[in-house]
This record gives C-alpha cells, structure tokens and sequence, in this order.
C-alpha cells in the first residue's frame, strides 16, 4: 500500500526534525505502545505537524480503525521497546 | 463500489502478531486497501476488486476461479514496527522463506521485511526469490497470504509460529499438539438433525461425543440382547408346529391346527416379515457366536 506516499519532515513532538512517512493524505498516527502513548501528525502538503505535542493515551479501538481506514496511516514510535 | 473485506484468521493473525509475540513496538498498519489502492491492486485488494490479472490474483492459490477460495477477501497484513523489532522479524521470516523444505512456507505469497540498513526487500515464497520493496516497509512489515488460505487457521499458526522464530521441529511438534484444537466439518446427517449445533465442531469434542455415543449404543445393544435371551429362554422347548400337529392329532377341538398357524403367522408379522422360526434361529445364531467369540475363540 505504498501508491500515494507522502514523505515530508516531522514538525513539533517526539519526531521533531526527523523524516516521516504516510500511505493516507491525512498523515499519520505515532503510537508507542509500551508506553499507552500516541501522536497525531498531520500532513500539510509539504511536511507533518504535530496536532498537539502532548502525548494522548492510546485508544486500541481507534487504532485499530485508523489503520482499517485510509485516512490517516498507523506508525510505531521507533524507539518503542528498546 | 468495493467489495474487499478482511477475515476473521487475519484478524486473528493480526491481534495475535501484537498482543502475543516479543515485538512490543508492534501496531496494525493495515488489513484492508482503499479506494485508490484497488487502482493498482494487490493483496490487500479482494479478487473482486483488483483489475484483470493483477499479479496477486493470478498465481495457482491465488487464482479463483477455479480455486473456491472467497473473492471478496484482503489476504494481507500490515504491521509496523521499530527498527529493532523490524531487524528481528527479518530475520525469522528470512530463515522460513531460505528453507524450501520448511512447511510453513506454502501459507504465503510473499513478505516485504527491512534487515535494518539499505532498501527494504520482498521476499517471495513462491519462487524463491528476492527483490526490491518500497521504502514504506522500512517501517512496517508487509505479509501476504496465499488467498485459498485466508480462512484457514492452519495458516495463522503458521505465521505466528514463523515470527515466534520457531524451528520446523517446533512448529510440527505444536501442529501435533493443537490439532484437537481444530474446528471440524460436522457430518450432513447431524446438521440436519440438529441444526442448532451449527456446521462445524472442535475435533476433540467430536470424538468425545463420537466415544459417548458408541458407548451408549453398545449398552443399548447389550439391553437388547439381554431381553431376546430372556424371550428365547421363555420359549425354548417350545415348538409351535409340533404343538399344533400333536394339537390336531389328538383332535382336542376342530381346526386347532389353523388357528396356532394362524397365531404363528401373527407374531411372525408383528416381529419381522421373516417367519418367526427363523427369526428365533437367527438370534440363536447370533447368541451361538457371541458366545463362542466370549469364549475366546474368535476366528478373525
């Protein structure tokens, strides 16, 4: 599912300054589920802003359908369980 | 309008992937593809969806018809990761993917994993080989299924048994174990006898079942053989054309001879419509090598 990949740099939050990536035009969903915390980027056209820098509880019932819809895909944190 | 759907063993697969395996980064990133995803098809694409001959419809498991697999079925998933869970996972799927003697292979179409430095790669276990993917699966871990098998629970053990890193001793040991697990087919018969049992069983409840109803038939049989021991000792000595012979030879009454033929003839019908004499010689018979087989010297 890789057709239409927006690729851009991350603004504000935990990924600040580091390249991302989403599948969906809206952006994407960072979850670091070890620690139930989760952010919201979402795609401008030219790069990810963080919605709100503040982590948000993960909500697995939302998680699973942000990644069965194709608005906005559904990313690891990559340091999670390290 | 789209038509593909996920499974309940993708589903399955998928909660197991996150929730049950030593990736604690794991997240789904995907089952089903959108709308602008079916342009280009895939696996994630029902059969339905995906135009004429995409390359994930084609391949002899793939294709159906002829194959009787659902066509309106996603037959991949999509999970993302770390890096380091990333490595981890490539390295168990390459290690199935390497040994064209491992069974868990014939599951699967192919994976696009990530080693942790350079592109990302699919690995195909159809062929063999082993080819460039796009830089997305750098992030996720990307498995198709062979699209007869997306119903079928043999290929969720198998894939969770592979990302477990499991050796082909292991995951055949385990297959061992768990069949009883296995849901089966239950016979025409019963479902139509009882259709409130729905169409399938665990195979162990179906022997228990199997056992407790051949049980019972035999204590019923044995009942029964009881009972026709108990009739043919009431009447034995007893013979019914001999009686009605000695009954008209000493002419006790006009037409007694008749009247036990006709009685014979009564029970005969009420029984079987085999005469009632043979009937008795046949249960005797039967009783004869019952006895004998008791007694130990049973010919087979």
């Amino acid at each position: 599912m890789a057709e239409h990949l927006h690729e851009g740099v991350c603004r504000g939050g935990p990924l600040d300054g580091q390249p991302g990536q989403s599948r969906f035009p809206k952006g994407f969903l960072l979850v670091d589920r070890p620690a139930d915390r989760c952010w919201i980027y979402e795609w401008t056209g030219s790069e990810f802003q963080v919605r709100d820098p503040q982590p948000m509880p993960v909500d697995t019932a939302k998680r699973w359908r942000a990644a069965e819809e194709a608005t906005y895909d559904v990313v690891a944190a990559p340091w999670a369980g390290e | 309008m789209m038509a593909t759907r996920s499974t309940p063993e993708l589903v399955h697969a998928a909660r197991a992937w996150e929730d049950d395996l030593d990736y604690p980064s794991a997240v789904l990133s995907g089952i089903v593809g959108d709308a602008r995803h079916r342009a280009s098809g895939g696996y994630h694409i029902s059969i339905e969806d995906n135009p004429p001959g995409n390359y994930s419809v084609v391949r002899v498991d793939d294709a159906a018809p002829p194959g009787k697999w659902p066509r309106d079925r996603a037959a991949a998933i999509d999970m993302s990761m770390s890096p380091k869970d990333m490595v981890k996972c490539y390295k168990r799927v390459r290690a199935v993917w390497s040994n064209p003697a491992d069974p868990r292979r014939r599951f699967f179409n192919a994976f696009n994993v990530w080693d942790g430095s350079g592109d990302a790669v699919r690995l195909d276990f159809v062929t063999g080989t082993a080819s460039y993917a796009t830089p997305d699966h750098k992030w996720h871990n990307h498995g198709e299924w062979r699209r007869r098998y997306v119903n079928d629970p043999a290929a969720t053990r198998a894939m969770l048994s592979m990302l477990r890193g499991e050796s082909v001793a292991a995951y055949q040991k385990e297959e061992d174990d768990v069949s009883w697990s296995e849901r089966i087919k239950r016979r025409p018969w019963v479902t139509q006898t009882w259709p409130h049992l729905g169409e399938d069983a665990r195979a162990d409840a179906t022997l228990a079942g199997i056992y407790g109803f051949s049980r019972l038939s035999a204590e019923r049989a044995a009942e029964l053989l009881a009972g026709q021991r108990a009739i043919l000792a009431a009447i034995a000595g007893q013979d019914v054309a001999e009686a009605a012979e000695r009954a008209a030879r000493e002419g006790a009454r006009a037409g007694a001879a008749e009247a036990l033929d006709e009685l014979a003839e009564g029970l005969a019908d009420r029984l079987t419509e085999v005469p009632a004499e043979q009937v008795r010689q046949a249960v005797a018979e039967v009783l004869r090598e019952r006895d004998r087989r008791a007694a130990g010297d049973d010919p087979q």
